[in-house]
């Protein structure tokens, strides 16, 4: 009677050692998860909307030989202030990019119209950087509505995910930064040593 | 903003309460923001004055009133890694909760939304006055929150703090409560996976509470990282992505492996909590956290009775049950183990009236020299030097009075039956029915033949399964060769090339080249063709202050578990597991020295029929059995572990971590 027990025991034990060998970590019986960006031939050629809801390809805005493409992150019941931040950075540096033949395009995802106006807070954030109370964006501001292309770059989160991309005179992306959170971000000294690296 | 403004006053009224800078930095912002026009916040971002988590909580607070639809912000409780917690009024209701939110920055990590929200509905599931309860679950503006009830006390970490360390009579009694709520939740399926005292918040007992005078009641709370242990949950436990995730100082050894484990974790945990009541530190106290993997991993465990002599040795031996490396070492379930904690505050109890039993009758009689279950306890133990077989029947008060016997060993085949009144009262609701399975094994074989039949059964089963496993794997490897089906995964250019499926960091493209460029971390997930057996080959620049982690046999990076992992650090290729992207890696021992004159290092994974091989500049460095589905996706990580120099100079060329000819082939069967 002993030896049926210990037999049982050492069975679920053996099963137990066998278990815990190198494999463990590739038993998963969930289906695979499907990675995240849509299969798409080029950002150029992702759709956004102007202020008149008129849609563009991104690479209408590339008026010089590279295009910064900035994702801020939308509205949330408030712009966040990491966007502001950084919409006041690229401002206040603009001159400096558009000095290494760069345009800047800052990108803001709406989950509807009604969203749209919250973007002022990005160009008021700016307006205190220039000094200027009236001034607007130097850059063109374009709405990705109900975030498509956020969604086809694979940046959405609860939000988008801050994103900036650097594309070049075909429109080929030369530099990505995805942020892991809303605070993570390239400095825009970083983004410039980076324009003066693509040739 | 002037100074006296309403959001001045809100904004100064905020930090001073949270007391993040000093009053004299507050009044500096404030100064500021009217000088130009900014917010606070923007000065705070961009003075980099505080953290970003701390900024969006400030953010929370001066919107109180609107943040949360229904309630009003008054407070912070704390902070953790995944959420902050308010304390709130529940204007309808006009009471105060205590309101988790997410934070932004895992806002935007669906993995950190699916454990918050798996928290939310665990708790729900849970009523027990040991356990912290759900109010309300919502969502606002992308943002999760979770109203739980109050607990308007201390957390068991800073009441150990203050008291420097407890009294076992104490330290038994709190953790006497904490299993009654683990009993509880394992009763609903739930395994808590994070018990440590941060976790257990002590409160006044409401009155008529049935606990001894002086003793605290007890809570436990953050279920963020629970799960369900039904046969249903087993795929997400073993797939999600935070497979080893806990406090190291708490967890068990089986967490930390990616293995699959249940209740006796948090037995563990628990164990661990209640070291560090009576000593006034976490085992493994000043170790680094290498350090603690390794010793939990090696099946060490704290020293107990050498560094606690004045413990008693009910103490010694539960304790050493419960940290025991070994799972199946430990006591089974809560049952169990509350049987031998009350023996132990029964002793205790005793011990401190002065009298030897409190409500006990001994009864002697016959013995019938069994082996049994019950591992050496406290009780037991003290029982057994004593002479005597003994049958403990643990009287639970409110269980219905109903009686657990429990055999223990006897050097004289006698027995003795004890009956102990537990002296340390718990909520109703434990099933009392928990211990029955201490009867002794012989006892219900003999008592019931389909018992052994049965077993015998699965014995054999178990056995065939384990020959078959162990036959399979030990198979030798089938001879394979690369074919010309090669394609390039990164064209040098583009890093928009379809073949790079996920990305996260900066990246940047040189001479053909991806450089990881700015910030400290960073991933890229290529996606190879679906062929049945392939290798992966990259050539890796690794920057000098750079870690890179090679991940496959692993899907979305985000979201799944334990995945092997080639790590070059230094001048040494190593092979192991990570938990998630940026897990703890947990090495297998299998090194390789890399030639640090070597510009770049060639690493090949290659995905065979039964296994993947791993090979850093030619050399084999070790093997992992592969699984049966087809997983394409192979994940480079590049972490960096101090800010380059190169990075203060904005026109020199990138000299971090790059990765260049990064090639996939398909292979065949060598014929």
């Amino acid at each position: 009677m002993r030896f049926l027990t210990m037999l049982a025991c050492c069975g679920v034990l053996l099963t137990v050692v066998a278990g815990c060998s190198d494999d463990r970590g590739s038993r998963s019986s969930l289906p695979a998860a499907s990675p995240t960006r849509a299969a798409i031939e080029s950002i150029g050629d992702l759709e956004v909307s102007d202020e008149t809801g008129q849609k563009k390809r991104i690479m209408d805005y590339a008026t010089a030989d590279k295009l910064v493409v900035v994702f801020s992150r939308g509205f949330s019941g408030t712009v966040c202030p990491f966007c502001c931040s950084q919409t006041q950075s690229l401002a206040s540096n603009y001159a400096r990019i558009k000095a290494e033949k760069s345009e800047v395009l800052v990108v803001f995802p709406i989950q509807d119209a009604m969203e749209k106006k919250h973007s002022i807070e990005l160009v008021e954030a700016a307006r205190i950087v220039l000094k200027d109370a009236n001034a607007e964006l130097p850059f063109p501001l374009a709405y990705d509505v109900q975030a498509m292309a956020v969604d086809q770059l694979g940046i959405r989160a609860a939000l988008a995910m801050p994103a900036t991309f650097i594309l070049d005179k075909q429109g080929k992306v030369r530099f990505s930064y995805v942020g892991r959170d809303p605070a993570d971000r390239p400095r825009v000294e970083a983004i410039i040593k980076q324009l003066k690296s693509i040739q | 903003m002037t100074d006296d403004s309403p959001s001045s006053i809100s904004f100064r009224q905020t930090m001073r309460e949270l007391r993040l800078l000093s009053d004299e930095l507050v009044d500096d912002v404030i100064q500021q923001s009217a000088q130009t026009g900014l917010s606070p916040l923007q000065i705070l971002v961009q003075r980099v004055l505080i953290a970003p988590v701390d900024i969006e909580i400030v953010d929370l607070l001066m919107r109180g009133d609107e943040a949360i639809p229904g309630y009003e912000l008054t407070g912070l409780i704390g902070r953790g890694g995944m959420g902050a917690v308010y304390r709130a009024l529940q204007k309808n209701l006009n009471r105060f909760v205590a309101l988790k939110t997410i934070l932004a920055r895992q806002a935007d990590d669906k993995v950190a939304l699916a454990r918050f929200e798996r928290e939310a509905t665990t708790i729900a599931q849970l009523s027990h006055p040991n356990i912290v309860c759900a109010l309300d679950f919502g969502r606002h503006q992308g943002r999760l929150y979770l109203a739980m009830e109050i607990v308007d006390g201390e957390d068991l970490n800073s009441f150990v703090a203050r008291q420097t360390r407890l009294h076992e009579s104490t330290a038994w009694g709190i953790a006497r409560q904490i299993a009654g709520g683990l009993l509880h939740a394992s009763k609903a399926g739930v395994i808590h996976r994070d018990i440590k005292p941060a976790n257990i918040l002590l409160v006044e007992p409401p009155e008529g509470y049935p606990l001894r005078r002086g003793l605290p009641m007890a809570k436990l709370t953050d279920f963020g990282l629970a799960i369900l242990n039904s046969q249903q949950a087993v795929s997400e436990r073993l797939t999600s992505r935070d497979a080893a995730i806990g406090s190291p100082h708490y967890m068990a050894p089986e967490q930390f492996g990616g293995e699959e484990y249940d209740t006796r974790a948090d037995i563990y945990s628990l164990g661990a909590t209640i070291y560090h009541m009576l000593t006034g530190y976490p085992p493994w106290s000043g170790k680094s956290l290498q350090q603690i993997v390794a010793a939990k991993l090696s099946g060490q465990r704290p020293s107990l009775k050498d560094d606690q002599p004045e413990w008693t040795s009910q103490t010694v031996n539960l304790l050493e049950s419960m940290l025991d490396p070994h799972a199946d070492s430990r006591a089974n379930d809560y049952g169990e183990l509350m049987i031998a904690m009350d023996a132990i505050i029964h002793s205790q109890a005793a011990l401190a009236a002065n009298t030897t039993v409190i409500r006990s009758a001994v009864r002697l009689g016959q013995g019938d020299a069994l082996p049994t279950l019950m591992v050496q306890t406290g009780a037991t133990s003290t029982i057994a030097r004593q002479g005597l077989s003994a049958t403990v029947q643990a009287q639970l008060d409110d269980c219905n009075h109903q009686t657990h016997e429990s055999q223990i060993n006897s050097p004289l085949q006698t027995s003795a039956t004890i009956t102990i009144a537990a002296p340390n009262l718990v909520a109703a609701g434990e099933d009392c029915t928990q211990p029955k399975h201490l009867l002794s094994i012989d006892r219900v074989f003999f008592a019931r033949p389909w018992s052994w039949i049965s077993a015998t059964v699965i014995g054999l089963v178990l056995f065939a399964g384990v020959y078959a496993y162990l036959t399979g794997r030990f198979a030798a490897p089938i001879p394979v060769e690369a074919t010309s089906d090669q394609i390039q995964l990164f064209n040098g250019q583009d890093l928009l090339s379809p073949s790079i499926v996920y990305q996260v960091g900066g990246w940047g493209t040189h001479d053909g080249r991806i450089v990881h460029e700015e910030g400290s971390f960073g991933y890229l997930t290529f996606e190879v063709p679906k062929w049945e057996m392939f290798s992966f080959e990259v050539n890796v620049e690794l920057g000098p202050k750079n870690h890179v982690y090679v991940q496959f046999a692993h899907n979305n990076p985000e979201d799944l578990g334990v995945r092997p992992s080639l790590r070059l650090k230094g001048n040494e290729a190593e092979l192991g597991s990570q938990s998630e992207v940026r897990g703890l890696f947990i090495s297998r021992g299998s090194r390789y020295s890399l030639d640090v004159d070597r510009a770049a290092h060639s690493v090949r994974i290659q995905r065979e029929i039964a296994r993947w091989v791993v090979l850093v500049d030619g050399q084999a460095i070790g093997e992992i059995r592969a699984d049966t589905r087809q997983i394409n996706t192979i994940t480079l990580v590049a972490e960096k572990a101090q800010q380059s120099t190169s990075e203060t100079d904005s026109n020199s060329v990138p000299t971090n971590t790059a990765f260049a000819d990064i090639v996939a082939t398909r292979l065949a069967v060598k014929m």
